[in-house]
């Protein structure tokens, strides 16, 4: 599978059906990430429901912290 | 020709140059700024539309010349523009303390501060309240200091806690908003949140502050079409790096000299 990720074309080696699956390939922790998929922002809540395509371009913020 | 003096307009006639000026506004004056620019060679020529500062060090300046004066160094282009504006800051700790100061201190018109928070003693190794002020909100508290530089902008202290979901009512009419937040969780919900709720503002960010590292790791992305993130995005305070003022500070300024490029008309 293809996605677009930060900027940069990747091949996925196993296919992925929703946003919480593609953070977890990637190792990001979800309460920790704002994510837009195809420049639009992704609700926290709908991670696990909000479904990838093949081509998609997925933004991932993975924030550490301290203020 | 039209002149501004201490912020006011005057009509000049013939060539005037600065000790002129001085002569007949304020005499005896010894801070002499022209456009941003402190001058000291008073043969210089006062020219249409120019912006000019006079103060008598020493002296109480009159209110109505204050909020001029303390943006003299300051050109008139960008500080009327961050007049204008209105920002909103998530949080008022160690990054938010300092944000809204610097804004403030540039003559942003209206800043939108929400934390839920009060000041107690582990705040003050890097954020800019005061032993006087534990146990006040931060809000509040902010809000007083601000008031004791710049009292002519327009602070709206909301002493609430910021969700995803309330994230766009709180800062209502805000062009931009500073993501100031401790935790991890809350950085990312609260980005969500403005980003989701708020479709036209700018979000500047920090990740990643933590510890003594080298300050110059701390730099600015844009990510998405209207994020950006200020930081090293590794650095975490949850792993025992602990929070220092210069380096919150660093994140912080840069925050804030984003925005202010931002509300500048800068394109980043």
């Amino acid at each position: 599978m293809k996605l677009r990720v930060n900027g940069e074309d990747r091949i996925l080696d196993k296919p992925l059906n929703n946003v919480g699956q593609v953070l977890d390939y990637f190792g990001v922790p979800w309460v920790r990430a704002a994510v837009e998929l195809n420049e639009e922002v992704v609700d926290p809540g709908l991670f696990d429901t909000t479904p990838v395509r093949d081509g998609d371009k997925i933004e991932i913020v993975s924030f550490v912290g301290g203020g | 020709m039209k002149v501004y003096i201490n912020g006011g307009q005057y009509d000049l006639g013939g060539s005037p140059t600065v000790g002129h000026v001085r002569q007949q506004y304020c005499p005896g004056a010894d801070v002499v700024i022209v456009n941003s620019v402190p001058v000291s060679d008073i043969s210089t020529a006062v020219c249409e539309g120019d912006h000019v500062c006079f103060f008598k060090k020493g002296n109480l300046p009159e209110q109505r010349e204050l909020e001029t004066l303390i943006l003299a160094r300051q050109p008139e282009a960008i500080t009327s523009r961050l007049k204008a504006a209105c920002v909103g800051i998530a949080g008022a700790g160690g990054l938010g303390s300092v944000v809204a100061e610097n804004l403030a201190r540039s003559g942003v018109g209206k800043l939108v501060i929400a934390d839920f928070d009060v000041v107690e003693p582990s705040n003050l190794n890097r954020q800019r309240y005061t032993l006087a002020q534990l146990g006040l909100t931060k809000v509040q508290a902010l809000a007083d200091n601000i008031s004791g530089f710049n009292p002519f902008i327009t602070v709206v202290p909301v002493h609430e806690r910021i969700t995803f979901e309330n994230s766009g009512t709180l800062f209502k009419g805000c062009g931009v908003v500073a993501e100031c937040l401790d935790s991890a969780a809350e950085k990312a919900s609260i980005v969500s949140g403005i980003m989701k709720h708020m479709p036209q503002a700018k979000i500047v960010a920090a990740s990643g502050l933590a510890g003594i590292g080298d300050g110059a790791a701390i730099v600015v992305r844009k990510i998405f079409s209207r994020l950006y993130l200020v930081g090293d995005s590794v650095s975490d305070a949850d792993d025992g790096a602990g929070l220092f003022a210069s380096r919150v500070g660093i994140a912080a300024s840069m925050q804030s000299h984003v925005i202010i490029r931002l509300l500048a008309g800068e394109k980043l």
